[in-house]
C-alpha cells in the first residue's frame, strides 16, 4: 500500500521542477483520506477505493494543470499578466482554442442579437477599409509590384541626359530621354553593365483568321529576355543570334497572357506561325507568366526582334521618312527612339554606373558632334525615371494618406460605438465578472468580437473596393493596367480590418479594464459616472472625426474650386461644336501632290453645308500632345546651347483654321493660299510672345528666329494650348501648313449643329478626293476638353466622395454622443424644465454643448489642414491653396452639419416631460 | 473559499479540503484533481505561500499560509460575493419582509 508508487503510476509523465514534491503531496493526501475512511470503520478496500477514486479519471487534467504551473520564463509572465486579469490561466491546445471558440460563438450571438448595431458598424467599416482597399490596389500595382524580372534591384533604365541648358524648358531642370540605336550600341559595349537592351512599344496588327486587330508589342535587342532574367515557360526566348542585322528572321515570342487567350494556351505553340503587320512570324516561345515589359505599366502581348525594326517599327510619315528612303533607323545616330534598361554588375551601385554612363556619354559628344552634342547618358531605378510610377507617385501618397484619415474616422466612429454599448452592457459584465469570468476573459471576448466586426468589415469593403477601383483609372493609369482584386490586395483588406477591429475594440476594453466592475452592480449611480468618462472619450473621438474630416473638406472643396476653374477658363476659343477628326495621307503623296490633297479636301468640306469653317492642323489643342520649339530673345539665329531663346509651343495650321477656331487676328493678317514654299517664310505669333521680343514695337514685318527665320504678319491673342490646366503656358507662334508639310493633320470643322452630324458628309468629301485616305478618330473638342480635365473631376468625384464619407460618419458620430448624453442628462433636464428653464433654452445649452466639440475640432481641422494643403499645391489650378472663400465655405459647412447633428437630440430634449422625468428620479 | 480556509494559520491540503467539506456541510467537495492545481495556481500568484514543515510527531508535510497580497484578493472577493449574494436575494426574494 504505497500511495506514493500510485500517484507516479496514475500521474502521465508529469516532468516539472518540483515533481518529487508534487507526487509526495499528493500521495500524502490519499494517505490522509485511506486513513479517515478506515478510522470511521471502512474496511481496507472500501477506503482505498474511496481515496483514490478520483485520481484515475482526473489524472490527465491534474498532469496538465500541473505542468501548466511550472512552465517557462516568458509563460509565467503571460500568468501573472493573466492573473493580474484575474483569469484562470488557459490551458494548452484544446482548451485554449476552446476558449477562442466560445469567444467566437459568443461575438456572432451577439452581433445577431443587435442587428442594427451590427449593420451601422459593419457598413463604417466597410465605408473605411473600402477606400483604403482600393487605394491600395492601385499603390500596389504601381509601385510596390516588382517587376517581374530576376534580381529586380540590379535591373536599372538607362537614358540619354540632357542638361537643363539645352532643353526647351530649362526651368524644369536636366531631363532624360530615350536613345538611338547607334548611341545604345556604344552604351551597351562600354562594359558598364552586366548587359544593356532596348526596346520600345510599338503597336502591331495581328491577323487571326482574317480578321485583323492591333496589339501592343515590343521590339527589343537579342539580349533584352537574358539582361532581364525573363525565362520562357515554353519553348525559348529571344537569342541575340535572332537579331543580326541584315539577316533577320521573323520569330516572335508570345506574353503568357496572349498565349491563353488568343491560342487557347496551344501546348505546341512553338513553330506556330503568327501573322503580325502581314508577315508571318515564326513562334519561338511563351514568356513567362506575368511579364509584359519591365516597366510596371508595360502590357505587351509579343516581342519581335530590334533588326525587323523597318517592317515593325518604321519612322513615321514625313521628314523622317524622306530622309530615310530603305525605313532603316539602326544607323542613324541622331534619331531617339529606343529606351534601355541594364543589368547592373554585382558589386555596382546605380551612382557608379551612371557617373560611368557619363564619361561615355562624353566621349560620344566630342566623338559625334553634329548628333550628340551636349547628351550624356546617365541612368535611374526602375521606376524613378519619367512614366507612370514617378507620374502618379505623389498623387498615389496623397490619395493614400486621404484613404487612411477616412478609415481613421470610421475607426474613431465605431470605437465611440462600442464604447457607447460597452456602458450599455455593464450589467451584463458585472454579473459574468460576479459569476467567476475573469476580466481576461472579457477582454478577450470583446478584442475577439471587434477582431470579427473588423473582418466582416473588410467582407463588405470588397464591394466598395470592387465598385471603387474603376475610378481609379481616370488618374491617368492605362486601361490595360490590372488593378483587380488580387490575393495581395485581399491580404491587405483582411489584415486592415482585423487591425482596425484590434483598435477600435481596445476602447471599450481600456474602460474596462479601468473601471470597478463590481459598482456597476448598483444602480445609476455607477453608470453616471463611469458613462461621463465613456462620454468624456466618445468626445475626444468626436473632434478627431471633426478635425480630419475637415483636412478632407478643405482638400475636396480646394480640388472642386480647381475644376470650377477650369470650367471657366477662357480657353481663348470655343469649343462647342467642333468636330475633330485626323487624316493622314502619309507617304501616298509627295509633299506637293499631298498639299493639294488637303488643300481640296478643306475646300470640299468648307462648302458643306452646316460647316461655318475648316481649318487643319498638326496639334490639336487640349489633346496633351504639343510640340515646342526654341525662340530667340536677341535677333540672333538660335545658339546651340539655346543660351539665347526661350521655348514656345509651335503649331502648322491651315489658312482656315484660326477662323474655324474663331481665334481672332489682332493686328495683321492671316494666313493666306499665297504663302507658297518659295514665298518667304511667315509667321503669326501669340501677343505674349510679340510682348516678350518686341516690347514696345509694332512686330508686324519683325523677323522671329527659331530653327529658321520667319516674319512675322500677324499677332492673335494668347490661347490655352496643351491642357487646360496647363500651369505653364508658353507662348504660341504658327506656321503656315502651306509652307511646312506635314504627312498628317487634323481637321477641325466648326459646324452650324451637331457636329457628328455632318461627319458622314466630311467622310465623303475626302473619300470624293481620294478614297484611299480614311479618316480617322472621328470626335467633339468638348471631349477632348472634357478629356483634358478627367484627373482634375476624377479627383473632385474621388476625394469629394471620401470627404463626403467623412463627414457623415463624423456627423453620426457627434450624433450618438449628444444624444446618449442628452439621455443621461433626462433627469437633470427634467428638473431644468420644472423649475422654469424654457424649452428654447434647453435647446441651446445642448446644441451649444454639440457644437463646442465642433469648434474644437474645427480649429484642430484647420490648423492639421494648413500644413496639409502645402502637399496639393501643384495639383491646384487658379485656386490658392488658402483660398478664402473655401476654407470659409467648408468650416461653415462643418458647423451647420454640426448643429444639424445636435438638433435632433436637442428637440428631443425639450420635449421632455418633467412629470415623467422626475418620477424616475 | 480556499483562502478564508486559511485565513487563520497554514495548513496542509488535506486539512483544506476537509475543512471546505466539513464547513459546508459536504455540499462542497475538492478533489484531489481540482485542489492541488488551484493551490499551485494561487501559490504562483503570490497569494498563498507554500512549506514544508516538520511538525513535533508528525511526517513533513507542505503547509499553505495567506501572503499580504492573498489578503487583499480574499477581502475583494468577499465584497464581490456579499454584493452579488445581497442582489441575489433580492432578485430570488429570499429575504423576507420585502
Amino acid at each position: 500500500m504505497d500511495f506514493r508508487s500510485y500517484v507516479r503510476q496514475h500521474l502521465p509523465a508529469v516532468k516539472v521542477v518540483r515533481e518529487e514534491e508534487i507526487v509526495e503531496e499528493l500521495a500524502q493526501h490519499l494517505e490522509d483520506l485511506y486513513h479517515d475512511g478506515v478510522g470511521s470503520g471502512l474496511d481496507h478496500d472500501t477506503a482505498w477505493a474511496r481515496a483514490t477514486a478520483a485520481l484515475p479519471n482526473a489524472a490527465e487534467e491534474l498532469a496538465g494543470a500541473l505542468r501548466a504551473s511550472s512552465r517557462s520564463p516568458a509563460s509565467r509572465a503571460a500568468d501573472t499578466l493573466r492573473a493580474h486579469l484575474d483569469e484562470p490561466p488557459r490551458r494548452f491546445g484544446g482548451s485554449m482554442l476552446t476558449g477562442f471558440r466560445r469567444d467566437l460563438r459568443y461575438a456572432f450571438r451577439t452581433m445577431l442579437r443587435e442587428p442594427g448595431f451590427t449593420a451601422v458598424v459593419v457598413i463604417t467599416l466597410a465605408l473605411g477599409i473600402g477606400g483604403t482597399a482600393a487605394m491600395y490596389s492601385a499603390i500596389d500595382a504601381i509601385l510596390l509590384r516588382r517587376p517581374p524580372v530576376a534580381d529586380p534591384d540590379r535591373v536599372v533604365n538607362a537614358y540619354m541626359l540632357y542638361p537643363a541648358r539645352v532643353t526647351a524648358n530649362p526651368a524644369a531642370g536636366d531631363q532624360v530621354g530615350s536613345a538611338s540605336y547607334p548611341d545604345y550600341a556604344d552604351l551597351r559595349d562600354s562594359n558598364i553593365f552586366d548587359g544593356l537592351a532596348a526596346f520600345t512599344s510599338i503597336l502591331l496588327t495581328l491577323d487571326t483568321n482574317g480578321t485583323p486587330e492591333q496589339i501592343v508589342g515590343q521590339v527589343v535587342s537579342g539580349n533584352f529576355f537574358d539582361v532581364l532574367g525573363v525565362p520562357a515557360v515554353v519553348g525559348r526566348t529571344l537569342k541575340p543570334e535572332d537579331d543580326r542585322l541584315g539577316s533577320p528572321v521573323r520569330v516572335a515570342v508570345l506574353s503568357y497572357g496572349t498565349w491563353q487567350r488568343r491560342l487557347g494556351g496551344d501546348p505546341n505553340v512553338v513553330g506556330r506561325s503568327l501573322s503580325l503587320n502581314g508577315n508571318l512570324y515564326n513562334v519561338i516561345g511563351v514568356a513567362r507568366r506575368g511579364f509584359g515589359g519591365p516597366d510596371v505599366d508595360d502590357v505587351a502581348e509579343v516581342w519581335v526582334p530590334m533588326a525587323l525594326q523597318p517592317e515593325v517599327r518604321p519612322p513615321s510619315a514625313g521628314a523622317l521618312r524622306q530622309r530615310f528612303p530603305d525605313l532603316r533607323l539602326l544607323h542613324a545616330r541622331d534619331v531617339r527612339w529606343l529606351s534601355m534598361v541594364g543589368r547592373l554588375k554585382e558589386g555596382v551601385s546605380a551612382a557608379d554606373a551612371a557617373a560611368a554612363l557619363d564619361v561615355v556619354g562624353r566621349r560620344l559628344q566630342t566623338a559625334y558632334p553634329d548628333s550628340n552634342r551636349d547628351i550624356s547618358a546617365t541612368v535611374m531605378r526602375l521606376g524613378d525615371g519619367p512614366g507612370l510610377r514617378s507620374n502618379t507617385r505623389p498623387l498615389l501618397r496623397l490619395l493614400g494618406v486621404a484613404v487612411t484619415l477616412v478609415l481613421l474616422i470610421a475607426c474613431a466612429n465605431v470605437a465611440s460605438l462600442l464604447l457607447a454599448r460597452a456602458v450599455t452592457r455593464r450589467r451584463e459584465v458585472a454579473v459574468r465578472i460576479a459569476i467567476g469570468a475573469g476580466r481576461g476573459q472579457l477582454v478577450s471576448q470583446w478584442l475577439t468580437e471587434a477582431i470579427v466586426l473588423g473582418l466582416i468589415g473588410s467582407a463588405a469593403a470588397l464591394v466598395v473596393a470592387y465598385w471603387g477601383i474603376p475610378i481609379l483609372y481616370g488618374f491617368g493609369i492605362p486601361e490595360g493596367m490590372d488593378l483587380s482584386l488580387n490575393r495581395r490586395v485581399l491580404a491587405f483588406t483582411f489584415v486592415t480590418g482585423a487591425t482596425a477591429g484590434l483598435v477600435f475594440g481596445l476602447a471599450p476594453v481600456v474602460q474596462l479594464i479601468r473601471s470597478e466592475a463590481v459598482t456597476a452592480l448598483r444602480d445609476e449611480g455607477g453608470t453616471v459616472a463611469s458613462g461621463v468618462r465613456a462620454t468624456r472619450a466618445r468626445s475626444v473621438f468626436v473632434v478627431v472625426q471633426v478635425a480630419l474630416s475637415l483636412v478632407l473638406l478643405v482638400g475636396a472643396g480646394l480640388f472642386l474650386r480647381t475644376l470650377q476653374q477650369a470650367y471657366a477658363i477662357d480657353l481663348g476659343y470655343n469649343i462647342d461644336r467642333m468636330l475633330l477628326a485626323t487624316i493622314e495621307p502619309g507617304d501616298r503623296y509627295q509633299p506637293p501632290a499631298a498639299q493639294a490633297f488637303y488643300a481640296d479636301v478643306l475646300d470640299r468640306v468648307n462648302a458643306l453645308p452646316g460647316v461655318v469653317a475648316a481649318g487643319a492642323a498638326r496639334v490639336t489643342v487640349l489633346s496633351g500632345a504639343s510640340r515646342t520649339g526654341a525662340v530667340s530673345i536677341d535677333g540672333r539665329p538660335v545658339q546651340r546651347d539655346r543660351s539665347n531663346a526661350i521655348p514656345a509651343r509651335v503649331n502648322v495650321v491651315s489658312d482656315k483654321y484660326l477662323d474655324a477656331m474663331g481665334i481672332p487676328i489682332v493686328i495683321g493678317r492671316n494666313f493666306q493660299r499665297t504663302d507658297l514654299p518659295a514665298a518667304t517664310r511667315v509667321a503669326i505669333v501669340s501677343r505674349s510672345l510679340a510682348n516678350r521680343l518686341w516690347p514696345n514695337a509694332d512686330p508686324i514685318g519683325k523677323t522671329l528666329e527659331s530653327s529658321t527665320p520667319l516674319v512675322v504678319v500677324g499677332v492673335v491673342p494668347d490661347t490655352v494650348y496643351r491642357r487646360t490646366t496647363d500651369r505653364q503656358v508658353l507662348p504660341v507662334y504658327y506656321l503656315p501648313l502651306s509652307q511646312n508639310y506635314e504627312a498628317a493633320v487634323g481637321l477641325h470643322v466648326r459646324t452650324v449643329g451637331d457636329p457628328m452630324a455632318v461627319l458622314p458628309a466630311v467622310r465623303r468629301a475626302i473619300s470624293d478626293v481620294d478614297p484611299r485616305i480614311a479618316l480617322v478618330r472621328p470626335r467633339r473638342l468638348e471631349d477632348e476638353f472634357s478629356r483634358s480635365l478627367i484627373a482634375e473631376r476624377t479627383m473632385v468625384k474621388f476625394v469629394g466622395g471620401l470627404s463626403g464619407i467623412a463627414l457623415l460618419l463624423a456627423a453620426v458620430g457627434l450624433y450618438g454622443v449628444m444624444a446618449y448624453a442628452t439621455r443621461q442628462r433626462t433627469t437633470e433636464i427634467g428638473v431644468r424644465l420644472a423649475l422654469g428653464a424654457s424649452p428654447v433654452s434647453i435647446l441651446q445649452m445642448i446644441v451649444l454643448r454639440g457644437l463646442r466639440l465642433v469648434a474644437v475640432g474645427g480649429v484642430l481641422g484647420l490648423a492639421c489642414a494648413v500644413v496639409a494643403v502645402r502637399f496639393v499645391r501643384n495639383l491646384l489650378f487658379g485656386v490658392e491653396a488658402t483660398d478664402p472663400a473655401t476654407w470659409i465655405a467648408v468650416s461653415t459647412a462643418m458647423m451647420l452639419v454640426g448643429v444639424l447633428a445636435c438638433a435632433v437630440p436637442a428637440r428631443r430634449a425639450m420635449r421632455i416631460d418633467p412629470v415623467r422625468a422626475l418620477r424616475n428620479f | 473559499m480556499v483562502l478564508a480556509a486559511i485565513e487563520r494559520r497554514a495548513r496542509h491540503g488535506y486539512e483544506i479540503a476537509k475543512l471546505i467539506d466539513d464547513r459546508s456541510g459536504g455540499v462542497l467537495r475538492f478533489h484531489v484533481a481540482s485542489l492541488y492545481p488551484m493551490l499551485y495556481r494561487m501559490e504562483r500568484r503570490g497569494w498563498i505561500d507554500g512549506k514544508w514543515i516538520e511538525k513535533a510527531g508528525q511526517r513533513k508535510r507542505r503547509y499553505y499560509r495567506l501572503t499580504a497580497a492573498g489578503r487583499k484578493v480574499l477581502a475583494h472577493q468577499r465584497s464581490t460575493w456579499r454584493e452579488l449574494l445581497s442582489a441575489l436575494q433580492q432578485v430570488a426574494g429570499l429575504e423576507t419582509g420585502r
